[in-house]
C-alpha cells in the first residue's frame, strides 16, 4: 500500500508527459496531414519522408536526441520538457498519419456536395468534413494515446520522475524490483482503461450523431 | 432447437409416394423448419427428389431457399422436421465452426452429397488439381495417384483440360465455379446442390456453367438447383418449387409453373423477373 | 564532422549486430509463445482459454521497459539472477509473444467461413481442415503483420539501452558521453536504426503488404509496443 502511494507520486509526470505529447503532436500533425495530402508532389513526398523519418528512429532516440543535444546548447530543458517534446516528436508523425487515414475515409462527394452547397470554407470544414473524420480519426487516436502512455516510461531514461522512474529508485534501494514493477505494470493498465472507455464512449457518440 | 432424433430406418411409408425400400426417393425432406435466433424463416417445408431429377428451386430474395438448401447438408441446422436419403433418415449434427461434421453419420451423408456455393468456395492455396484431389484422399480415403486421374477425368468433364496447375485467383469466374463443380463431382455423390452458381458470374461467365450443368443433367445427375435464371428453370429443369416467405408457394412440372402458374404470388414474382 | 562519424561507424557496428541478435532471438523465443498463446486462446477449453486470453492483454497492456524491468531486477527478488543481454531477450520474447498472439488469432479468424463450409461439405474432418486448408491460408495472412511486429521489435530492442545491453544505443551513448558529440552520436545511431527499418518495410512491402506504409506494418500492432 505503501508502494502504491509512492508509485502514485509519478502519475502527475506520466500523465503530464502523455497528454502534453499527445497535445503537441495533436496540434502539430495538423500542417503534417494537410502537407501529406497536397496536391503538389513535392510537398506529398517531403511530408512522407519526414513522417517515415521519424517513425523509423526509436522514440527513446528521440528522447535522448533532444535531453543531451539540446542540453549541449544554451537552451536548457527540464527533463519533463525534453520528454514532452521528444514524444511529442514521435507523436506528431503518428498522429498525421490518422488524420490523414481519416481525411481519406472521407468520400470526396462529401467535400463536393459541400461545395455545390456554397458553403464556406470554416463551415465547410468545421460542420460536414470535421465531424465526419472524427468518428474515424478517435478510436486510433485512443488506440494511440495508450500507445504513448506506455512509451511514457521511456522518459524515466532521461529521469523524468514519472511511475516508472519512482519504481526503478525503490527497488533499486530497497532490492525489491518484481512486487515494484508488478504494481507499476498494474499502474499503467488501470490508467489506460480510461483512456479506452472515454474512446469507446465518444467513438459510440460521434457515429450515433452522424448516423443521424 | 435440437434436431428431433428418430430411429432409422423408417419403416413406415412415405406418404404421396408409395416409397419402399427399392424406390425410396434419393432425397426427401419432411416438414423442415429452420430458425435464426429463434426468428423462424422456413416454415415447415417438405420436398420430395427422385432419382435423375432436376429441381430448379426459386422465389424472391429472403424467400429462404438458400436456407433450406444448406439445411440438407446440415450448414443449416433444422429446429424440426427430418431429412432422409434413399429412405433413411439423417441424423446430422453440424458443429464445430458452423460446418464441420460431429458425428460419422452426417460425414457420411454429407459424401453423398456435393454442394456447389455461390462464392465457388475454392481452396485458394491449391490448384485446380488440387483442390479436386485433396477430399478424395482426405475424407474418401482414395489413394493418391488414383484421385490424381480421377480430378483429371472430372477437370476434363467440366471443360478444364489444361488448366490443371493453376491457382484459382488466375481463372475466371466461370473457370472456379467449374472446378468447384469437379471438385464437388469427384466425391461421386448421389446428389448435386447448388445455391446460386451463376450469380456471382458475368453472364457469359454464368453460360459456361449453365452448360456444364446441363450437361450433368443430361448425363442423368440428381440436381437440387437454387437460380435466379429463369432459361434454366424452364428447360432444364424436371420440375420447379417455387418458395416466397419460407413456405413452397407452388410446384409442378417446369413448364406448367413457370408458363402457367397457378399462384397470384408466383405470376407476380415471373412476371417482375422476366419484365427486367 | 566527417572524421567524427567515420570514428563512430566502427564503434556502433557491434552495437547494431547485438540490436539484431537481440531481435533474431526474441523472435525464436516469442514466436512459439504466441503460437501456443493462440491456439489456447482459440481452441482451449475454458479456464484455459482465459488464461490465454489474460496473458495476451497483459504482455500487450505493460509498457516494454517495465516488461525489462520486471525480468531484469525482479526475477533476482526471486532468486533468479541474470545478465542485462538474456533479461532483455526473455523481456522482449514475452512481449513478442503477446502481439504475435494477437496476430495468429486475427489471421486464423480472417480465413473466410465459406472455407470451413466448403470443408464440411467435402466431409474433411475438423483437423484435416484445420490442418489442409485453414493453417495454410491463415499462415499467408499473417506474414505481413508478423514482418510489421519485427520492425517494433527491433526499434524496441532500444530499450535494452536501459538496462546497459551493448547494443547501438548504449554504444551511441557511451560513445558521447566520452567525446560529449551527443547530437553528433544519437543522429547517427537514428539513423542507422532508420536504415533498417527501411530495409524490414521494403521486405514487407515486397510479400505483399497491402498498404505500403510502416502504418499498414503496424496495424496488428499498436503504436508504441
Ligand atoms: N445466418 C443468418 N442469420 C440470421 N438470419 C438469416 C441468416 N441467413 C439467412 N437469414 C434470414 O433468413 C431469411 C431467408 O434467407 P435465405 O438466405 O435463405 O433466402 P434466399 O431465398 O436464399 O434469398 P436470396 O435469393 O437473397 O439468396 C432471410 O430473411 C434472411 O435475412
Ligand atoms: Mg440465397
Amino acid at each position: 500500500m505503501e508502494l502504491l502511494v509512492l508509485l502514485s507520486s509519478g502519475i502527475g509526470q506520466t500523465l503530464g508527459i502523455t497528454f502534453g505529447a499527445l497535445l503537441l503532436g495533436s496540434v502539430l500533425a495538423v500542417p503534417l496531414a494537410a502537407l501529406r495530402r497536397s496536391e503538389l508532389p513535392a510537398a506529398s513526398t517531403a511530408a512522407k519522408i519526414l513522417i517515415e523519418g521519424i517513425r523509423g528512429v526509436p522514440p527513446i532516440v528521440w528522447l535522448l536526441l533532444i535531453y543531451f543535444a539540446l542540453g549541449e546548447t544554451d537552451l536548457k530543458l527540464t527533463t519533463f520538457q525534453a520528454s514532452v517534446i521528444g514524444l511529442g516528436i514521435v507523436s506528431t508523425a503518428y498522429i498525421a498519419e490518422i488524420y490523414r487515414s481519416g481525411l481519406d475515409a472521407i468520400p470526396g462527394g462529401q467535400f463536393e456536395a459541400a461545395d455545390a452547397l456554397g458553403m464556406p470554407f470554416g463551415a465547410k470544414f468545421f460542420k460536414v468534413i470535421t465531424p465526419q473524420a472524427a468518428t474515424v480519426v478517435i478510436p486510433p487516436l485512443a488506440t494511440f494515446a495508450i500507445g504513448l502512455l506506455k512509451d511514457s516510461a521511456l522518459a524515466s531514461v532521461i529521469g523524468a520522475q514519472d511511475i516508472t522512474f519512482r519504481a526503478f529508485q525503490e527497488a533499486q534501494a530497497n532490492l525489491n524490483g518484481l512486487t515494484v514493477f508488478m504494481w507499476a505494470a498494474l499502474l499503467y493498465i488501470l490508467l489506460s482503461i480510461p483512456i479506452a472507455a472515454l474512446a469507446r464512449y465518444t467513438g459510440s457518440r460521434l457515429t450515433r450523431k452522424v448516423a443521424a | 432447437m435440437n434436431f428431433s432424433v428418430h430411429n432409422t430406418p423408417l419403416d413406415t411409408p412415405v406418404p404421396g409416394t408409395g416409397s419402399t425400400a427399392g424406390t425410396a426417393p434419393i432425397l426427401e425432406l419432411r416438414d423442415i423448419r429452420i430458425e435464426y435466433k429463434g426468428h423462424e424463416v422456413v416454415h415447415g417445408v417438405s420436398l420430395t427428389v427422385q432419382r435423375g431429377e432436376v429441381i430448379a428451386l426459386i422465389g424472391p430474395s429472403g424467400a429462404g431457399k438458400s436456407s433450406l438448401l444448406r439445411s440438407i447438408n446440415f450448414l443449416e441446422q433444422p429446429s424440426a422436421g427430418q431429412i432422409l436419403v434413399n429412405g433413411q433418415q439423417v441424423q446430422g449434427q453440424a458443429g464445430r465452426r458452423g460446418a464441420i461434421a460431429r458425428n460419422k453419420a452426417l460425414a457420411t451423408h454429407r459424401r453423398d452429397v456435393g454442394m456447389v456455393f455461390q462464392q465457388f468456395n475454392l481452396f485458394p492455396h491449391l490448384t485446380a488439381l488440387e483442390n479436386v484431389v485433396l477430399a478424395q484422399v482426405h475424407s474418401l480415403g482414395r489413394n493418391k495417384d488414383e484421385a490424381v486421374a480421377r480430378a483429371r477425368q472430372e477437370l476434363a468433364h467440366v471443360g478444364l483440360t489444361g488448366h490443371e496447375d493453376k491457382y484459382p485467383a488466375k481463372c475466371s469466374g466461370g473457370q472456379q465455379q467449374r472446378i468447384a463443380i469437379a471438385r464437388a463431382l469427384a466425391m461421386d455423390p448421389q446428389l448435386m446442390l447448388f445455391d446460386e452458381p451463376t450469380s456471382s458470374l458475368d453472364p457469359e461467365l454464368g453460360v459456361e456453367v449453365l452448360n456444364t450443368m446441363k450437361r450433368l443433367a443430361s448425363e442423368g445427375m440428381t440436381m437440387l438447383v437454387v437460380t435466379h435464371e429463369m432459361h434454366f428453370a424452364e428447360d432444364v429443369a424436371d420440375r420447379v418449387v417455387f418458395m416466397a416467405d419460407g413456405a413452397v408457394v407452388e410446384e409442378g412440372p417446369a413448364e406448367q409453373v413457370m408458363l402457367h402458374p397457378a399462384s397470384e404470388r408466383a405470376k407476380t414474382f415471373l412476371s417482375a423477373v422476366r419484365g427486367r | 564532422m566527417i572524421e567524427s562519424v567515420l570514428a563512430m561507424v566502427p564503434e556502433f557496428i557491434p552495437g547494431l549486430g547485438i540490436s539484431l541478435l537481440v531481435t533474431i532471438a526474441s523472435l525464436v523465443l516469442g514466436l512459439p509463445l504466441g503460437i501456443l498463446l493462440a491456439l489456447g486462446s482459440l481452441f482451449a477449453a475454458r479456464p484455459l482459454q482465459y488464461t490465454c486470453i489474460g496473458l495476451i492483454e497483459l504482455g500487450r497492456g505493460i509498457p516494454g521497459l517495465i516488461m525489462l524491468y520486471l525480468v531484469y531486477f525482479g526475477l533476482p527478488q526471486m532468486g533468479v539472477v541474470m545478465d542485462a543481454l538474456p533479461a532483455s531477450i526473455i523481456a522482449l520474447g514475452l512481449m513478442t509473444g503477446a502481439y504475435t498472439a494477437e496476430i495468429f488469432v486475427a489471421g486464423f479468424r480472417a480465413v473466410p467461413q465459406g472455407q470451413w463450409e466448403a470443408c464440411g461439405t467435402l466431409a474433411l474432418s475438423y483437423w484435416k481442415s484445420l490442418r489442409l486448408v485453414i493453417l495454410p491460408q491463415a499462415i499467408k495472412i499473417v506474414v505481413p503483420p508478423l514482418i510489421g511486429w519485427t520492425i517494433m521489435l527491433f526499434q524496441a530492442t532500444s530499450l535494452a539501452y536501459a538496462i546497459s545491453v551493448p547494443e547501438l544505443m548504449s554504444r551511441a551513448y557511451n560513445y558521447a558521453s566520452v567525446t560529449f558529440e551527443y547530437a553528433l552520436a544519437f543522429t547517427l545511431a537514428g539513423l542507422m536504426y532508420l536504415a533498417v527499418t527501411l530495409l524490414g518495410l521494403w521486405l514487407f512491402r515486397r510479400v505483399g503488404g497491402r498498404r505500403r506504409s510502416l502504418s499498414a506494418a503496424k496495424v496488428a500492432v499498436p503504436a508504441g509496443a
